[in-house]
């Protein structure tokens, strides 16, 4: 398939990487392409792909009716008995409890295999109406705070610039007043900030009940680098230790996935989570009118990198299988660069998340924008907690 | 996102760190309960005959649905 961009490395050996080949099992769906936050970071947003200025507001019924005879087709062909429908935004609790009552109606009547069903919202809508509605249908959901307020409103604003941090909290107490609405809790998702005091956040999120919660690197790439990174001091290796270091000794309650990803890794195990690790990625995102994409962070690179040129009313999700931007990553080590194939954290790191390899000169053949500090991390990881062969 | 894992990918994958490996009794004791955890995810990597089994929770995220792990 014609792209301009390298997904490949120059060698690629496509005989055994076949093998890493897969059916995706879960299908990100952009029900809403508008947020009622104007977060600083967004990658939707704020950065270089536009489309959503021209793409429907809402997820219409005659698309959601495409997407999921399209899954249907790749459920029967693939033999799958589970999939996870995640709905995704923008922000997804704008679409309204009716359009998403819809959504879930046509996709479970129609997909015939067992549904699973998540969100991911900055909460600030919710209300007892849209919890009813996850618990009656198994929903997982997770909200997005990037910690105390004084950070949290540093990104998270609404349009008019006021603090939305009230409005998250509030949905998080909400969902956490009884233990049926709880199951409902996916977790929580933060956006580090080097500035950010670890402590201040962890405190935060014990001071709020919450049990799992996970944070982000910022998004960048070699064009368009994170704030505040440097190839030479570690700041983020630094401060990803220090974080490490002050959950492992005072709040080794509270989960923190990135990092127990780490540790899993480093004793022989995988990562579950696509930005580290380098298990098959089987996702796929479906934009709102009905576009198939790799990964929607990669809008951070443009819209060179997001579109596919694929859409539900005319092509199978197979024909995504195809994409080098969507086997690159069900290709195991065979797709990366030659520096992070000989790295001696290759098995650690799976040469971290697609959107930070990114250059203009190599496309994706490159080593994370972070990885001297994800080094640094994993180096003093492993001194911490494992004896020295 | 949470990602498949076949026997293949399991095969290719398994680091040669894991035989080499030994906990810090002084910094991860076994009672640690990100240690326990973290063996927990191990077994579960391990659980190759069905692709999906063994996550803790249904879905897979993207890293910007990550709490959902």
């Amino acid at each position: 398939m014609e792209t301009s961009i390298q997904w490949l490395p120059e060698i690629f050996d496509e005989n055994s990487s076949l093998k890493f080949r897969s059916p995706f099992h879960t299908f990100l769906i952009k029900v809403a392409s508008l947020c009622n936050l104007n977060c600083s970071y967004c990658y939707v947003y704020n950065s270089p792909d536009k489309s959503w200025e021209w793409k429907p507001t809402f997820l219409q019924d005659v698309t959601v009716n495409q997407i999921s005879f399209r899954i249907r087709e790749h459920v029967i062909k693939h033999d799958i008995d589970e999939i996870t429908i995640i709905f995704h935004g923008g922000e997804p609790l704008l679409a309204g409890l009716d359009r998403l009552k819809t959504y879930v109606q046509i996709f479970s009547s129609v997909i015939p295999c067992k549904v699973l069903y998540g969100m991911q919202t900055n909460g600030t809508l919710l209300d007892k109406n849209f919890v009813d509605f996850f618990i009656q249908n198994n929903f997982r959901v997770g909200y997005s705070l990037d910690g105390p307020k004084e950070y949290n409103d540093k990104n998270r604003l609404y349009h008019s610039g006021k603090s939305s941090y009230d409005d998250t909290v509030r949905a998080i107490e909400l969902v956490h007043s009884n233990s049926e609405s709880l199951k409902t809790f996916g977790g929580l998702l933060f956006v580090i900030d080097i500035n950010y005091e670890p402590a201040e956040i962890l405190n935060t999120i014990k001071e709020l009940g919450v049990k799992c919660a996970n944070l982000i690197l910022p998004d960048g790439h070699y064009e368009s680098p994170p704030p505040y990174l440097s190839k030479n001091d570690l700041k983020y290796g630094k401060w990803l230790y220090d974080f490490f270091y002050l959950w492992y000794n005072k709040y080794p309650e509270i989960e923190i996935p990135y990092l127990e990803q780490i540790i899993t890794m480093m004793i022989g195990g995988f990562s579950s989570a696509e930005e580290i690790g380098s298990l098959s990625v089987d996702f796929i995102v479906i934009d709102t009118n009905g576009d198939i994409e790799a990964v929607d962070t990669l809008k951070i690179v443009g819209r060179e990198a997001t579109s596919l040129n694929l859409n539900v009313e005319y092509n199978s999700l197979d024909d995504a299988l195809k994409h080098p931007a969507i086997f690159s990553r069900m290709s195991g080590f065979n797709s990366l660069c030659k520096e992070c194939q000989a790295c001696e954290y290759l098995s650690n790191c799976g040469g971290g998340y697609i959107p930070h390899r990114y250059s203009k000169e190599n496309g994706f053949q490159n080593t994370s924008v972070y990885c001297n500090d994800l080094k640094y991390l994993f180096l003093k990881m492993k001194e911490y907690l494992f004896v020295k062969q | 996102m949470k990602t498949n894992q076949s026997t293949a990918v399991v095969e290719n994958t398994l680091n040669t760190f894991q035989s080499e490996v030994k906990f810090n009794s002084d910094n991860a004791p076994a009672e640690n309960p990100i240690i326990l955890r973290a063996l927990g995810r191990l077994k579960e990597s391990q659980i190759k005959e069905n692709p999906h089994a063994g996550f803790k929770n249904h879905g897979s995220h993207n890293t910007h649905s990550k709490s959902l792990w």
